[in-house]
């Protein structure tokens, strides 16, 4: 998301202007009932999730710091983070297809070939291509330098071999951002490539995983002998993914970033829920879970200077090496606390379960169960933790 | 207020304070504001003509320097002071700002003040302070029966006043307390003007959140040195995990309530003191943990005068003594409370 390295970014004239229509559009277009804090909240299907992105995109609020030549809107990341304050402010359904909006947009921008930008770019926007993300494997969760899947040279294009693991939305992505070995095992991230795997090409088997949440769209993929064109590898071979690897840390920082806005909804939430209820009214004159709740009003306020700071520097120009590692661990960690406090109040309501509470305790325990994968993807908390004594403390590893 | 300084302004900055505080060790606390006042330091927040007028975050690297080398001085009470005392006493503030005497200030206690006679009466006992026995001026929150919470400056060297030592807390700035009967403070000296007492409560809390990280990081920065250098077992203690971990769950907490810091440096005057309030909650909830996981990791040694971490413990300890995480964030809940029931802003 860095917008000045793809040139002819310009800012709102505006700001404040430009917030309040993100927030006019929002506010008279998402449907009430995909609102999760609203009484009478159905999740909206597949295709009116698409549909939903689709309107968005038209409208002016998606891929707001890219290029518009790629179908963004030529903007900033200042109005980036000005689009996800708004989003974040309503309790709205999540994105069907954030990888490819959050993953693979930034890495085509960063590394993809000019054709490789305007072939998949606007499509992914118009949500009229779904990605998915292959990098994990059975024997390579955390430790992707062990990815065994192989993509070898052949006279036209590549053969892949191997299984992916953990992939979200592979039952119904178009295509897949596959991170393959093409060297030696030996050279660990030295010998791995990226690809834009069509995920419609012979020998790919999806098998879906039932998650703990139930929800749908968890795989595992099969790839046997699939083959390729030329035109799928992105970046260099061998150089994916120490390119990428640039793109994940600025992206760990900016990836959905009305996160804090979002929970500051989840918080909202929670207190209303509790001053509307007479049997939980009480709950905010109690001394014990207002000191929590003041504990999470931190939590929440860092995780969104976290999201501005982050901007700020981009904006400027500066690096933000491995910091989004901090973002990652804390928001991630704070918003579990935050959940078991959720449960742990609306439990004090079960001697009248209204409506309002029965809503509450729904959305919040699917918080909490889904809090539970949080600190696991996107490089797990003991991941984060050894990044930031490595990389950040600069510790010595040796003995 | 002059505008947010850039990093290089900061890091220049950084480099004089430390040369100054470097400077005020082995000196007394009266020496040391001497040298403090002469150098501008304890000046760069108040307006002009009483110091340099600069925005809050030029205090930080001041704040960060003195916390490093312990400095026995109330430096963050004399900053927070400043501004308040350039409005309310400009004579105390040329003679404090310039070094010539020493303000110290407390956090707390149960004052209380009346009219008679044409004087404030004050009664009761303050909140610790620290250099109790150093300073020449105090500053104390006081209620008044009808104006409610105000702040008296107390001629400390005046006859008629004990000094009670308190605690061992912080061996740097031994602390104490004063306990007040009929005592008769001039009406100058007495401060009820809400907008000046909001301002410096802001200006108080901010610095002192700072002044508890830059403590919890000098404790950090001796774990750090100290895990790797030593060996058992074979080993660099560096190398094991478990400890590893610790020390970046540590550096995470100062980088979170750096955030807040930042945040509360850039509100704006109305915003100032609940951003304030906010940093110093978590500070003050989150510094003395790192400063005991620091002690742990230097083993047996870290109960020992050998290594220092002790003493930044101690001065984060005696810090919180006098205004701890709860207290703070009972004002934080009430705030985030009212917020989450107003209506969003259309």
């Amino acid at each position: 998301m860095q917008a000045q390295a793809h040139g002819s970014s310009v800012t709102a004239a505006d700001p404040a202007a430009y917030r309040l229509g993100v927030r006019a559009w929002l506010e008279a277009e998402l449907p009430q009932h995909w609102r999760a804090d609203q009484l009478g909240y159905r999740a909206p299907a597949t295709a009116e999730l698409y549909d939903w992105e689709r309107r968005m995109h038209a409208a002016g609020y998606a891929g707001m710091a890219w290029p518009t030549a790629y179908g963004g809107q030529g903007l900033t990341i200042r109005e980036h983070l000005i689009v996800n304050q708004e989003i974040g402010r309503l309790a709205m359904p999540l994105s069907a297809n954030s990888l490819g909006k959050e993953l693979v947009g930034p890495i085509l921008l960063e590394i993809g070939s000019e054709e490789q930008k305007l072939r998949f770019i606007p499509r992914l926007l118009r949500m009229e291509e779904i990605w998915c993300q292959g990098f994990s494997e059975p024997e390579a969760g955390s430790d992707l330098a062990r990815i065994r899947t192989r993509a070898e040279k052949t006279a036209s294009g590549w053969r892949i071999n191997g299984q992916k693991i953990w992939t979200s939305l592979a039952d119904r992505a178009d295509y897949c951002l596959l991170l393959a070995r093409t060297g030696s095992l030996e050279d660990r991230h030295g010998s791995l490539s990226l690809f834009a795997l069509p995920m419609g090409a012979r020998g790919i088997t999806v098998r879906p995983i039932r998650q703990m949440t139930e929800a749908e769209g968890f795989c595992e993929v099969f790839l046997d002998d699939v083959e390729i064109g030329d035109d799928a590898l992105i970046g260099s071979v061998n150089e994916g993914w120490r390119a990428a690897i640039e793109v994940l840390s600025v992206e760990r920082a900016t990836n959905r970033m009305y996160r804090g806005w979002r929970f500051e909804n989840e918080f909202r939430h929670l207190v209303r829920v509790c001053a509307a209820e007479p049997t939980l009214r009480h709950v905010l004159a109690d001394r014990h879970y207002r000191q929590q709740l003041a504990a999470s009003w931190a939590d929440i306020e860092i995780v969104k200077r976290y999201a501005v700071d982050v901007v700020e520097r981009l904006a400027q120009g500066q690096r933000i090496g491995q910091h989004g590692s901090f973002m990652k661990l804390h928001w991630s960690e704070a918003h579990q606390r935050f959940a078991v406090l959720a449960l742990e109040i609306l439990a004090l309501g079960w001697a009248s379960d209204t409506p309002e509470i029965a809503n509450a305790r729904r959305r919040f325990e699917e918080i909490y169960l889904q809090g539970r994968a949080e600190t696991i993807f996107a490089g797990t908390t003991e991941i984060q933790l050894g990044i930031i004594a490595d990389r950040i403390l600069q510790l010595p590893r040796g003995g | 207020m002059n505008e947010h300084p850039s990093a290089a302004e900061l890091q220049d900055f950084a480099t004089s304070a430390a040369r100054a505080c470097e400077a005020c060790q082995g000196l007394s606390p009266k020496a040391a504001a001497q040298r403090l006042g002469a150098d501008g330091l304890l000046g760069l927040l108040a307006p002009e003509p009483h110091g340099l007028g600069l925005h809050r975050a030029f205090a930080r690297p001041v704040i960060a320097a003195a916390a490093a080398r312990r400095l026995g001085f109330p430096l963050v009470e004399t900053l927070a002071a400043s501004s308040l005392l350039a409005a309310a006493a400009p004579s105390i503030a040329e003679a404090v700002l310039s070094g010539h005497e020493v303000l110290t200030a407390a956090r707390a206690g149960s004052v209380s003040a009346a009219w008679a006679d044409g004087a404030m009466v004050l009664n009761g006992i303050t909140g610790e302070f620290p250099m109790a026995l150093d300073a020449h001026w105090l500053l104390t929150p006081v209620m008044h029966g009808t104006a409610g919470p105000a702040l008296a400056i107390v001629d400390l060297a005046a006859v008629g006043h004990e000094v009670e030592p308190r605690g061992e807390l912080d061996i740097d700035r031994p602390r104490g307390a004063l306990r007040f009967t009929d005592h008769r403070l001039p009406p100058s000296r007495f401060i009820d003007q809400g907008e000046l007492l909001s301002a410096h409560r802001a200006d108080d809390l901010l610095l002192s959140a700072n002044d508890l990280h830059e403590c919890a990081r000098s404790a950090l920065d001796l774990a750090l040195a100290h895990v790797s250098a030593r060996s058992q077992f074979g080993r660099k203690l560096v190398s094991f995990q478990a400890l590893r971990h610790d020390l970046a769950r540590a550096r995470m907490g100062l980088e979170n309530g750096e955030r807040l810091i930042e945040q509360a440096l850039a509100a704006s005057p109305d915003a100032a003191l609940a951003a304030a309030e906010l940093a110093y909650a978590h500070a003050a909830a989150v510094t003395p943990g790192i400063a005991e996981m620091a002690l742990q990791m230097h083993g047996g040694m870290g109960f020992t005068w050998d290594v220092p971490t002790h003493f930044y413990l101690r001065r984060i300890r005696a810090q919180v003594a006098s205004l701890g995480a709860a207290e703070a964030r009972d004002r934080v809940a009430e705030r985030a409370i009212a917020q989450a029931l107003a209506p969003l802003p259309a």
